[in-house]
């Protein structure tokens, strides 16, 4: 035994009363004082009929329901805390929601803040259906990722048109969450990968019910790794031009480039594997050019980082992507990482996931998909009410792998059964 | 003998006059050694007791009257002997004495800091058999500022004197290419002759492994064993120009070269197994011929939970001395052969991975002839001594690779190794990747020197003349692999290179040394100055280096106070100044080439990707040789005081060391032109394709003298004499050092950012005047307690090592640029305010450290307790154990707010020796 471990020994022996002291004040809070909880709205004259408060402990995963004008106990700890109100204005009844990460409660009188937003009451449009960014192992177990891809779907009764719709990746990862300076996440999303559709309009129809394949790279990945699967049919594919012999792109015969605005990297995008950044697809104006964009939408943000030898500043910048161009954005994580979701709760309000912790190896061949709401004259409806966490079916076997019947694991077992959505089987 | 007579005359003159009998008496050991100087007391009924002591060939002769006669003879060492004798008449006896069991003789458990003229440490056998050492490394522990280091025997163990190491923001150690040339520059001397390292080349192109790569490095420390060695001599200070080729110093190991009885010793500790066997063999009865042999095996690992990732280490040598006298002179010629074999291996475990293939398997292994020979005459005259020691060494080194690469999507490897236009390979699939890189590096040098003694009335004048020449070749394959199936599926950037197809390298240095000591009343004044040159015989003439001569003067002088006086204050003064110098490797003068590998068309085909998929590059074969390259320079100097007073001891010496030529790879970048060829989608390209002339900027390294690698600090020690009643010394050592790890040239920088799509590298890059190090310091003390009780046989040392603080601060950066680089026009322009209003996407080429980051970050005390332990049992045996930090006080501290807490795990070992 060290002698510092001999002076914990005898400071805990000594302390042992007092800590317990301590101890009552982390566990159960009675009549929490919820004045110090300040729910935002950003709306002038509003009144609130009724607020719920759904506390989810991180540790215990236990969850407390509670009115906000009334009287609840709760266990201190770090908490998820997600807001329903119901408010009237102008004598109407809206619904709104709201959700705050990794609150840290002690006492009985916490004090945070939480934005909340009405409910998405736009007219349905296209929605994420699918994203499939875990990638592939070779059959000696090894990555293979060239076969990312995503799904847009037509959610809607008629025919929309895809051009000029623009997918992006944001730059902040829902596994370290900094105070990000200035910080902007209220209305704007960082992102670090813009492509956008190409098209006058009306070049890309999407007929309701029907969704468009935006992959990596567009080519029979089988070719390459046995146990993958052929993107050659894909509507799109972002193809990132390469100088540079070490960093080689494939650009797929016959599957057309999404137009390249801004990427982080000089050299190949592809999802972040492991998945923890958050996903969107957006509809950037007509009037605002490419070069506008990038000239005016520039986002140069600093952070501090604590680390061993203090906290360090650190500088860096994304593209700044208005919420309001954002049609669908998916919030992406996993249990064990995750410290905070990257897009507004009226974007996403919860978030979705392959794989239990970071580096799961089980998360490879697996793919996160929109569920079915129900289905009208033979279309798809798919459910969308802005909160992954509902609308999302997590860890599927990917809609391609199920159509193509190919390997859904390193082993090389191929898949069977077809789905609609991951879950509910498709009825021959 | 004036006894002898004496007794002699007495007897002569009793025996006229009594009648009685002479008896002489021979005293030896049981091996049958005569034993001068022994008492002998003789006492007869009718005499009283007589006393004579023995000559010095082991004899006394006594007059005794006739009759019974009691023997007594003592002796500190040996058993005492008592016995009665019947004297009837003129008669001699040999009495054979039992040497006392269970005594040791008092040991020096610690390097002791020689008196010599420059700062020296002095490792001897019994400090290293205290010490209980697995490599060469070990011994650093001893040295002034060493603290105890858990043994990495998976990785290079590189030299460091005097120098806190690079040390990461955080304060710990680590390895960076860029500040190797101290470790690279400190000689290491096995019985006359340097080990040479200066065509060793076994790395892999992605420098995977590169822990192990000993490369430009030096000696690796960790594959010298030290169970046949007598002695090692650190020279901290200026050496003397008798040694040359290096930077910051010297290990001078002097072998086991006399009788030992066969000793077999076995040690195992947490990481690591040693066995060790070794005799030492009288030819004839005057042990003028002596053969030794030993011969150890080493396993180790670094995590016993992993024992795919481990080290092996088999030495054998077998060293010959041969003393012979004539009339005229003696000499003394030491041939030795030697065998060394390092085995690093490390590989993943097939039953966890799939079959996922990694293995890395390097060995190294160096036969080595060497001899010596000194020839010292027996007359008085001006000639005094010369000598010569010849070495030839041969290594194979053969470094293995084999992995499964899996593309994370398909990707090109290159099919040529020429400069040009082709098209590359297409990788479809995984494949095993292997590798060798085959050296055989091969060395041979030779030395000589004469001794001229030109002493007047109180001045002995000491000349020394000599020279060294080396050679250096490597006449191995090389890296050998298939380049369009490399280690990497982004492995571009290199390709295989034969070794034997480089040059050799010789080494070649002359010097004069003059040694004069002046004996004044009370003191000597000792001066040593010499001149060492430097040069490479046979280089290209395109290298600066070619016709180059480095003059490096070296001085030393030393004033003692009362030099022979055993009890009085004795103060000793000493100074010195000099150059060292260390010439490139084979390496720095002829690196690999390096390709810059620029895609001018990528087309994959759907239908038949195999057949018609399209992906040309031109590559440019750059030379990284720079023919301006100078050898690394250092300028030392030191100066020191010593008090010595009733067996104790203190010293103190500040030093400062300065080099701002170290060896490094710098970025070099340079505009490449390549066509950009148009193709349709859909649409099989044909020849002619249409193209568009392009120009990128692009990188590549080249070996410069940019690194900056100072030293300074105070070393001190100070020793007491026994303390009788505890059987206990005290050794307190100790140094502080302050180093910095520096560029010294201005450095090219490729800012990261993306504009337009394209990086900001490939069009603009900037030129930095700015100091890109850190500067470290580090305060610490070694007290040894070191108790010894030769009548139990034990020695019982316990440290206190203590690392007082560690500090470590990068350097201001000058994040400006004075100069860029265009892709435009390949020139340089001057970076101003008026450049970047004109252009400003040149303002992002300012880079931007986060003021935070020059913050001093301070480990504060660290403290720890050794404890070693040496029993020895009978004549037969000795058991050793230690425990390293098996207490220690390392107390939590904050920093910028941060706690931040330490731990420490205690390192224990045994080991057993055995003497039949």
């Amino acid at each position: 035994m060290t002698f510092r471990k001999y002076i914990v020994a005898l400071i805990s022996v000594v302390a042992a009363s007092s800590c317990s002291d301590d101890a009552t004040e982390l566990s159960v809070m009675n009549n929490v004082d919820t004045s110090g909880i300040i729910i935002n709205a950003d709306i002038t004259g509003i009144q609130y009929q009724s607020i719920t408060l759904k506390f989810v402990n991180l540790s215990s995963n236990e969850v407390t329901e509670a009115d906000y004008f009334g009287s609840f106990d709760l266990v201190g700890g770090i908490y998820d805390v997600e807001v329903t109100a119901v408010a009237s204005i102008n004598t109407l009844n809206y619904t709104f929601f709201g959700k705050t990460s990794s609150v840290v409660i002690t006492n009985a009188k916490p004090q945070f803040a939480v934005s909340v937003y009405a409910r998405n009451v736009s007219s349905p449009d296209f929605v994420i259906e699918e994203i499939f960014f875990t990638g592939t192992l070779y059959p000696t177990g090894s990555q293979y990722n060239g076969d990312n891809y995503i799904k847009i779907f037509n959610n809607t009764d008629h025919t929309l048109y895809a051009d000029g719709l623009g997918i992006v990746e944001s730059k902040f990862t829902s596994t370290q969450k900094y105070d990000y300076t200035p910080d902007i996440r209220q209305d704007t999303m960082a992102v670090q990968a813009l492509y956008v559709i190409p098209g006058g309009g009306t070049d890309y129809p999407v007929e309701p019910g029907k969704s468009l394949i935006i992959c990596d790279i567009g080519i029979d990945h089988k070719v390459t790794n046995a146990n993958s699967f052929d993107l050659s049919m894909a509507d799109f594919e972002w193809y990132d031009v390469s100088t540079v012999a070490s960093v080689t792109d494939i650009d797929g015969e016959g599957v057309s480039n999404l137009d390249k605005w801004y990427c982080y990297t000089a050299s190949i995008f592809s999802f972040h594997n492991r998945g923890f950044k958050s996903y969107a697809i957006v509809r950037i104006p007509s009037e605002v050019s490419k070069q506008q964009y990038l000239n005016d939408f520039y986002y140069s943000y600093t952070y501090g980082v604590v680390t061993d030898y203090g906290v360090l500043q650190h500088s860096n910048y994304a593209y700044k992507m208005p919420n309001a161009w954002i049609v669908d954005g998916v919030n992406c994580s996993v249990e064990s990482n995750r410290t905070w979701d990257i897009l507004p709760a009226n974007i996403d309000a919860g978030w979705t996931h392959c794989g239990e912790v970071d580096g799961d190896k089980n998360r490879y061949f697996k793919s996160v998909r929109r569920k079915l709401l129900t289905t009208i004259d033979g279309r798809r409806v798919l459910q969308d009410t802005n909160n992954s966490s509902d609308d999302f079916n997590t860890e599927c076997i990917p809609s391609l792998i199920e159509e193509q019947h190919t390997a859904i694991n390193a082993q090389g077992d191929c898949a069977q059964t077809i789905t609609i959505d991951g879950v509910t089987k498709v009825d021959d | 003998m004036k006894y002898t007579i004496l007794i002699f005359i007495l007897t002569m003159s009793m025996s006229l006059s009594i009648c009685a009998e002479v008896l002489r008496v021979h005293v030896t050991d049981e091996g049958g050694v005569v034993l001068a100087d022994v008492p002998i007391y003789i006492k007869t009924a009718t005499s009283q007791t007589q006393m004579c002591i023995s000559d010095e060939y082991g004899y006394a002769i006594f007059v005794v009257d006739k009759g019974k006669c009691d023997v007594v003879v003592t002796h500190l060492s040996y058993e005492p002997y008592a016995q009665t004798i019947d004297v009837v008449a003129d008669c001699s006896i040999t009495i054979k004495m039992t040497e006392k069991q269970q005594q040791l003789r008092e040991v020096v458990v610690t390097a002791s800091e020689s008196k010599k003229i420059s700062s020296t440490s002095h490792i001897g056998r019994d400090a290293m058999q205290q010490l209980q050492p697995t490599s060469l490394s070990d011994l650093m522990e001893l040295l002034p500022g060493g603290i105890s280091q858990t043994p990495t025997l998976t990785q290079v163990n590189s030299p460091s004197l005097r120098e806190t190491g690079n040390l990461s923001a955080l304060g710990s150690k680590s390895t960076n290419s860029n500040y190797n040339t101290h470790a690279l520059g400190t000689l290491v001397v096995v019985d006359g002759a340097s080990l040479m390292t200066d065509a060793n080349m076994q790395y892999t192109p992605s420098e995977e492994q590169s822990e192990r790569n000993t490369t430009n490095r030096g000696v690796d420390l960790r594959s010298i064993s030290t169970d046949d060695i007598e002695s090692v001599e650190v020279v901290r200070g200026i050496p003397s120009v008798e040694y040359g080729n290096l930077t910051s110093g010297l290990m001078n190991i002097k072998k086991i070269r006399r009788a030992t009885p066969f000793t077999a010793r076995f040690k195992a500790d947490g990481k690591s197994t040693l066995f060790a066997l070794g005799k030492g063999f009288a030819i004839d009865s005057g042990a003028n011929s002596i053969v030794n042999i030993n011969a150890d095996i080493l396993f180790a690992h670094d995590d016993v939970r992993n024992p795919l990732d481990n080290y092996k280490r088999l030495n054998v040598s077998s060293r010959f001395t041969l003393q012979s006298n004539s009339d005229n002179v003696t000499y003394e010629i030491t041939p030795a052969i030697d065998y060394s074999g390092s085995f690093d291996n490390s590989k993943s475990d097939p039953d966890l991975n799939y079959d996922n293939v990694d293995t890395y398997d390097s060995r190294y292994q160096r036969f080595g002839l060497s001899s010596g020979f000194v020839l010292t005459p027996k007359t008085n005259g001006i000639f005094k001594k010369m000598g010569a020691n010849v070495q030839l060494s041969q290594q194979f080194d053969k470094l293995k690779r084999e992995k499964l690469v899996s593309p994370l999507r398909a990707a090109i490897a290159p099919t040529t190794c020429d400069e040009g236009e082709y098209d590359a390979y297409l990788i479809f699939e995984q494949y095993l990747a292997s590798l060798e890189v085959d050296g055989k590096p091969f060395s041979a040098m030779a030395k000589a020197y004469a001794d001229f003694d030109i002493t007047s009335h109180d001045i002995i004048n000491t000349i020394k003349i000599g020279g060294e020449w080396s050679i250096a070749k490597n006449f191995g394959e090389g890296q050998q692999y298939d380049i369009t199936h490399p280690l990497s599926s982004s492995g571009w950037g290199s390709r295989p290179r034969k070794y034997s197809d480089i040059p050799a390298l010789q080494n070649l240095g002359l010097y004069v040394q003059d040694n004069t000591t002046i004996s004044l009343h009370r003191s000597t004044i000792n001066a040593r100055l010499g001149l060492r040159t430097s040069q490479l015989p046979g280089l290209d003439k395109a290298y600066y280096l070619s016709n180059h001569i480095y003059v490096d003067p070296r001085i030393n002088v030393q004033w003692t106070l009362n030099p022979r006086q055993s009890d009085g204050l004795s103060i000793t003064l000493s100074a010195g100044f000099g150059k060292t110098t260390k010439m490139p490797t084979l390496n720095y003068l002829y690196p690999d080439p390096s390709y810059i590998d620029i895609i001018q068309l990528a087309y994959y085909n759907q239908t038949n990707p195999a057949e018609l998929s399209r992906y040309n590059v031109m590559s440019y074969k750059m030379n990284r040789t720079n023919y301006d390259l100078r050898a690394a320079r250092n300028t030392k100097w030191e100066t020191r005081i010593d008090f010595s007073l009733k067996g104790n001891r203190m010293w103190i010496c500040y030093f400062d060391e300065r080099m701002s030529s170290g060896f490094r790879y710098s970025n070099r970048y340079a505009v490449f032109g390549y066509k950009n060829y148009k193709v349709e989608d859909g649409v099989v390209p044909t020849d002619p394709i249409p193209y568009e002339m392009c120009q990128k900027i692009d990188g590549y390294q080249i070996v410069e003298n940019g690194s900056k690698q100072n030293k300074r600090g105070v070393e001190f020690e100070f020793t007491s004499q026994r303390i009788k009643p505890i059987y206990t010394a005290i050794n307190i050592s100790g140094a502080w050092f302050r180093s910095i790890y520096v560029n010294s040239r201005p450095m090219y920088y490729a800012t990261s950012g993306v504009i337009d799509g394209v990086a900001l590298s490939d069009k603009y890059v900037g030129l930095y005047e700015w100091n890109e190090g850190r500067e470290n310091e580090q305060l610490s003390t070694n007290m040894m307690l070191d108790t010894q009780v030769p009548q139990l046989g034990l020695i019982f040392s316990s440290a206190v090592q203590t690392m007082w603080y560690v500090s470590t601060q990068r350097m201001r950066q000058n994040g400006v640029p004075v100069s860029y680089l265009s892709a435009d026009d390949g020139e340089l322009h001057t970076y101003d305010d008026a450049a970047v209003s004109e252009n400003p996407i040149l303002s992002q080429l300012v880079v931007n450290i986060a003021e935070t980051a020059y913050d001093k970050y301070t480990i504060p005390i660290a403290l720890y307790v050794n404890l070693k332990v040496t029993k020895r049992i009978r004549d037969w045996a000795n058991v050793s154990m230690f425990a390293n930090r098996l207490f220690d006080y390392t107390p939590d501290f904050t920093n910028n707010g941060v706690e931040i807490r330490r731990n420490v795990s205690a390192y224990f070992g045994m080991e057993i020796t055995l003497k039949l």
